[in-house]
């Protein structure tokens, strides 16, 4: 009988989702995945973990590439609002961040506020595409990204499409500036 | 320090034409932090004003200190013209 040392269960994962690739950062500017985007699967799941800046307040983002990576800048049309709630309690709100929406461009899409980067600060959550091989339709996709900074906590949700029938096959994750320090994000698919 | 990119699991490092073109990436986002950050200060103060809107009633009667307050609220972006001003603001505190 085997003897396991931990369970490991997320409420994202379960049966019918594959695990497909896990990069590890280590003082990287950007991750990137360029392969296994396929009409494979009709989904796709990527999960960030553990995501620390080696800089205070710096902001996860992502773009898609349509040619494996050569370069990334679809257009897209994009919404971002937050929750947050500080330790003491100053800060209750929730907005809608007009200054890093997407309305019709091509840059990165923000997914969360920027966290602190001490050593207990992080970042965790997960970006969902759908079928981002297809080449009918534009890649709709939401995103769901918690942080840690200044003793509060936020809560970002990005949404919307990349405005392409091209088919999506690879997808770039940075900071607004500097590395990222350590942390993971898995590639998921989704039958 | 050369910028390296992690592209399935494999380190890269940037070319030059990266490096500048990520540079310029960079100074593009830290140009835009103060209207970032005065963004999410309206959202949160039009809220706070918007929570006092029946205080201002026609068939209500405005107390002074309710007035002071969303007056207060309303210059508070007055002179935010730096980003250490605008993450130093000191909010009103609202009547009880």
């Amino acid at each position: 009988m085997a003897t396991y040392k931990s369970i490991r269960y997320s409420p994202l994962i379960g049966p019918g989702q594959v695990l497909l690739k896990t990069i590890t950062a280590s003082s990287s500017s950007n991750l990137q995945f360029t392969q296994g985007i396929t009409s494979e699967y009709k989904e796709y799941l990527f999960v960030a973990a553990g995501f620390h800046p080696e800089e205070s307040n710096k902001v996860p983002q992502f773009q898609v590439s349509t040619d494996g990576g050569s370069s990334y800048g679809v257009t897209a049309t994009t919404a971002f609002h937050v929750v947050e709630h500080a330790e003491d309690g100053s800060a209750d709100n929730v907005y809608y961040q007009a200054s890093q929406d997407i309305q019709n461009g091509t840059g990165f899409q923000s997914f969360a506020e920027g966290t602190g980067n001490e050593n207990d600060s992080c970042m965790d959550g997960y970006l969902h595409i759908y079928n981002p091989a297809g080449t009918t339709h534009v890649k709709l996709f939401h995103t769901s990204m918690m942080c840690q900074r200044n003793s509060a906590m936020a809560h970002g949700k990005a949404s919307g499409y990349f405005n392409t029938t091209n088919a999506i096959n690879a997808v770039k994750f940075q900071l607004s500036s500097g590395n990222i320090d350590a942390g993971t994000i898995s590639m998921y698919g989704l039958n | 320090m050369p910028r390296y990119h992690n592209i399935n699991g494999v380190r890269v490092q940037f070319t030059a034409e990266e490096e500048a073109a990520r540079d310029a990436e960079e100074k593009a986002w830290q140009d835009g932090e103060l209207d970032r950050l005065l963004d999410s200060l309206r959202q949160k103060r039009n809220r706070l004003l918007a929570d006092t809107d029946y205080f201002a009633l026609s068939d209500v009667t405005l107390a002074d200190n309710m007035k002071t307050y969303r007056q207060q609220l309303r210059d508070l972006t007055s002179g935010l013209d730096t980003v250490d001003k605008v993450n130093n603001v000191t909010w009103p505190t609202k009547p009880s």
